[in-house]
């Protein structure tokens, strides 16, 4: 199990490189396979096609390697954070809105948990479950 | 008609390859793939590239182990083989799928 996360966790570097080794294991392959259809008597263009074909599709092949490689679920969640913070850029004045109503939300927040946690209407648990906030009163 | 042809039983891929690569030693992978067709007769129908993400699998586990060599007309090739591990892990695998066949085969043997 760890054996797998370490060799997952290593398959994120190296990726481009991992992916020409990749490529050129399949050309191999399908090198490998043209040549012995052409002993067997097949003319050029039949022994390449046969070679496709017992090889089966190449691309949900490699999409597969890159899944057990581990590549994708981080690789996707970095993509994804990218495109996040490139798109709060973008659209600047919406940015401002999620920030300043975010920033509103948390001070109202706390503003009123320090007013109630100061008078008597709190019960003795509610200070003590915030106590940086009722000691920096 | 029936197919004379089968896929190849879900799981089993991976014995296959690891009982390739102890009758053989150090093989590429097209070698295995045809090794497979060749020992099945034909009655296998195998996409051959589907050998190479069990061969990663393989590896992940370390029961694979692999390295760059030149293939017998001269070509460059990665050659899989197997570690000590792999060894360990074939016999316990063929154990486990010698008691499941009798198993059922015990099953299949019962007239009514």
């Amino acid at each position: 199990m760890l054996r797998v996360a370490l060799s997952r966790l290593l398959g994120l570097f190296g990726k481009q490189k991992r992916d020409q080794e990749l490529d050129q294991e399949i050309r191999t392959h399908l090198d490998m396979a043209t040549e012995e259809n052409l002993r067997r008597g097949m003319s050029a263009d039949e022994a390449r096609l046969a070679a496709r074909r017992d090889f089966g599709f190449v691309e949900p092949m490699k999409e597969e390697f890159r899944d057990i490689r581990g590549v994708s679920f981080l690789e996707t969640t970095f993509l994804d954070l990218r495109y996040a913070v490139r798109s709060l850029f973008q659209n600047p004045g919406f940015t401002a809105v999620v920030v300043v109503s975010l920033a509103l939300g948390i001070g109202a927040n706390t503003a009123v948990l320090k007013a109630v946690s100061s008078t008597p209407f709190c019960c003795g648990h509610c200070r003590t479950k915030t106590p940086s906030a009722s000691s920096s009163l | 008609m029936s197919d004379p042809t089968t896929d190849i039983p879900y799981g089993t891929l991976d014995l296959l390859v690891l009982k390739t690569l102890d009758a053989m030693g150090p093989l590429h992978g097209f070698g295995i793939a045809r090794r497979i067709e060749q020992v099945s007769e034909n009655l296998l129908r195998l996409n051959q590239g589907s050998i190479y993400p069990a061969l990663l699998r393989l590896q992940q586990k370390g029961w694979v182990k692999t390295e760059w060599g030149t293939s017998d007309n001269n070509r460059r090739a990665k050659f899989y083989s197997l570690t000590a591990s792999g060894k360990r892990q074939l016999k316990l695998e063929v154990e486990n799928w010698e008691r499941t066949s009798a198993l059922v085969a015990r099953f299949l043997g019962v007239r009514s």
